[in-house]
């Protein structure tokens, strides 16, 4: 990496280099953006028990290390959507007696969940060899997440604002074979600190929160990479990933998004 | 590409695929069939816009709990009208109905148990003389019709009876009493019937009261459901009586008559006046329906109506499922009937000669 040829960022990834103090031959640091599609699936009872659904653009980047006794990364990932159910279909507000509430409000509908999702990731792993190209790496994860949801009741937006911290274990088997590589990493959270605050747009909200272990809040994320390098610097990732959470307060939520993304990798 | 073994490459793509069909194990798919629909939107609206469940003592959960295993693909719209009818019985707000696409109704039946205590023939022979001014007006909802709004007459030249038989209506019907009070200034007081009188358009109450309170006045708050969650509320407004400053009827004495059959504006007319030191409500506690109705449809026909607010007087006391009970609680017998005297009446004519 020329510093003088670099990008102002290179300065900063060369010293997280420099710090993690890398070895050997595999040892790298890697940087990638990816965006690509995203299916939602979303069963929240504070907002109804319907399933609502959508199809969207996540976009992602990604620190990582690979050193030879260590992995860590950290990971942007931020998804905007807007959800919609089918379920109730055919429902109005209006009868004999007229229309109570219109079917639109502000451009927003009874079946609609505007959705936006930004989580912040860390993990580190120990490193474990196998041989030259298996190795799996264990360790844990620290996770952030902001979501914001946004529907109606009667003729009234409603914010449903969440906020999880949690943390749990990760494996990840890795196999690197010349420029290819396959990264498979699976995490659950174990312990969980989480708020969610309901704000109508007028009068009292609603605000639950609270620490626990499994029995609130319960993540798990599978995620798939396959990597390819066109040069030592340069590179795709390819990225399957799974993730599922639900939160049991004040109403049970659950969650599911399946992301299939393309991101460009630059490695120093 | 040929050194990476074939094996981690199937066990990466068994992986995509397990967790794929995760999706529908972890979130498990709501039934689709229209009977099952129907049942989920009509609980799911209630569950997060009915405002009384905690004055009810009902947890709606475990009525869809009870309710939900009786609902499948093959149960007809009939059968489902019967569950929502078993779903909302507990749910005392007078407000609530149902109603199919072939127009057969249902409403919570606690008001059957009551008299009227009103026949309107009995004070038309045995107060009025048989002399009795009709004031009538299109039809609300049928243009093509007439409806009797207003009926009255003087008891002894010096009492008038108004009797408003509905609020449902365009017609001013304050203005309509004020002339005929500002005609008549013989008058000592006024009998105002409002037995039986289902409610309607509240702004027609709140004028009509103005002519007893002679200014904007307070009578009570309401407070809308905004939100999903139990305590999801907006702040209170105030609820006023609409004056228009051309007059009042001032301090001669007023008897309100009541029954269990006035509902929504007429509880409105009667919680903005009953306080007033010239009125004296008289009869059988109302119907206890007091906030706007909402109506609803199903994707199968299916209309209901069930109220999102809650409604107070000035002291924040809650009459939707008890209604407002009379100063003086009076009723009318078979056996009155029979006699010719109508008990309300005769107590309201005694007040105001009072």
């Amino acid at each position: 990496m020329n510093l003088k040829k670099g990008r102002p960022v290179a300065f900063l990834l060369l010293f997280m280099a420099f710090v993690l103090s890398s070895k050997g031959q595999e040892s790298f640091n890697k940087i990638s953006v990816s965006a690509g599609l995203a299916g939602s699936t979303l069963k929240d009872r504070v907002i109804s028990t319907y399933i609502y659904k959508k199809k969207s653009i996540p976009v992602t980047s990604e620190y990582s290390y690979k050193g030879y006794k260590s992995f860590l990364g950290v990971r942007l990932y931020f998804l905007k959507s807007k959800l919609k159910t089918d379920e109730n279909n055919g429902f109005s507000y209006s009868g004999d007696l007229g229309t109570f509430i219109p079917d639109k409000v502000n451009g927003f509908t009874q079946s609609q969940v505007n959705f936006l999702m930004f989580q912040t990731r860390a993990y580190y792993l120990a490193r474990i060899h196998f041989d030259d190209r298996f190795s799996l790496g264990l360790g844990g994860f620290g996770q952030y997440d902001i979501i914001n949801k946004k529907f109606l009741v009667l003729d009234y937006e409603n914010n449903l604002n969440e906020r999880f911290f949690s943390v749990g274990p990760q494996i990840m088997p890795v196999y690197i074979s010349g420029q290819h590589e396959f990264q498979y990493a699976l995490s659950a959270s174990v312990f969980n600190i989480g708020s969610r605050k309901l704000t109508p747009e007028e009068g009292t909200g609603t605000k639950v929160s609270g620490a626990s272990f499994f029995k609130k809040y319960f993540g798990v994320e599978s995620r798939l990479t396959y990597s390819y390098s066109f040069t030592q610097n340069i590179g795709i990732d390819i990225n399957y990933i799974f993730y599922y959470y639900q939160y049991k307060k004040p109403r049970k939520e659950q969650m599911v998004i399946q992301n299939l993304t393309l991101g460009l990798a630059i490695m120093f | 590409m040929k050194l990476i073994r074939i094996k981690y490459i199937y066990t990466f793509l068994l992986l995509v695929i397990l967790f794929s069909a995760c999706d529908k194990a972890l979130i498990e798919p709501n039934n689709s069939s229209s009977p099952e629909k129907n049942f989920e939107i009509f609980w799911n609206d209630i569950n997060n816009t009915y405002p009384f469940f905690s004055y009810d003592h009902v947890d709606w959960q475990t009525t869809y709990n009870a309710n939900r295993s009786l609902v499948n693909a093959s149960t007809s719209d009939d059968e489902l009208f019967e569950i929502f009818k078993n779903m909302l019985r507990p749910l005392l707000d007078g407000h609530i109905s149902l109603k199919k696409p072939n127009g057969e109704t249902w409403a919570n039946e606690r008001h059957y148990q009551y008299y009227s205590n009103f026949s309107f023939s009995l004070v038309r022979t045995k107060y009025l003389n048989n002399k009795v001014n009709f004031v009538t007006a299109p039809d609300y909802s049928d243009k093509t019709k007439t409806d009797t709004i207003i009926r009255y007459g003087f008891i002894n030249s010096n009492i008038l009876y108004f009797n408003v038989g509905t609020f449902l209506t365009n017609l001013p019907i304050r203005d309509t009493l004020r002339n005929i009070v500002n005609r008549n200034p013989q008058l000592i007081g006024v009998i105002m019937d409002m037995r039986s009188n289902g409610g309607g358009i509240l702004s027609s109450a709140q004028k009509l009261a103005s002519y007893f309170t002679g200014t904007n006045q307070l009578y009570g708050y309401i407070k809308n459901k905004t939100g999903p969650l139990d305590n999801n509320f907006s702040e209170s407004y105030g609820l006023y009586t609409q004056g228009d400053a051309l007059g009042s009827l001032g301090t001669k004495p007023v008897a309100i008559l009541t029954n269990r059959y006035d509902f929504s504006a007429t509880e409105h007319f009667v919680m903005a006046t009953r306080d007033l030191p010239n009125v004296t409500t008289i009869g059988d506690t109302t119907g206890g329906a007091f906030s706007p109705i909402i109506q609803r449809t199903l994707p199968n026909g299916i209309q209901y109506t069930v109220v999102s607010s809650i409604t107070t007087d000035k002291q924040n006391n809650v009459f939707e499922k008890t209604g407002l009970a009379p100063e003086i609680y009076k009723e009318l017998t078979n056996l009155d009937f029979l006699a010719g005297k109508d008990p309300l009446v005769d107590a309201a004519i005694n007040k105001i000669k009072q």
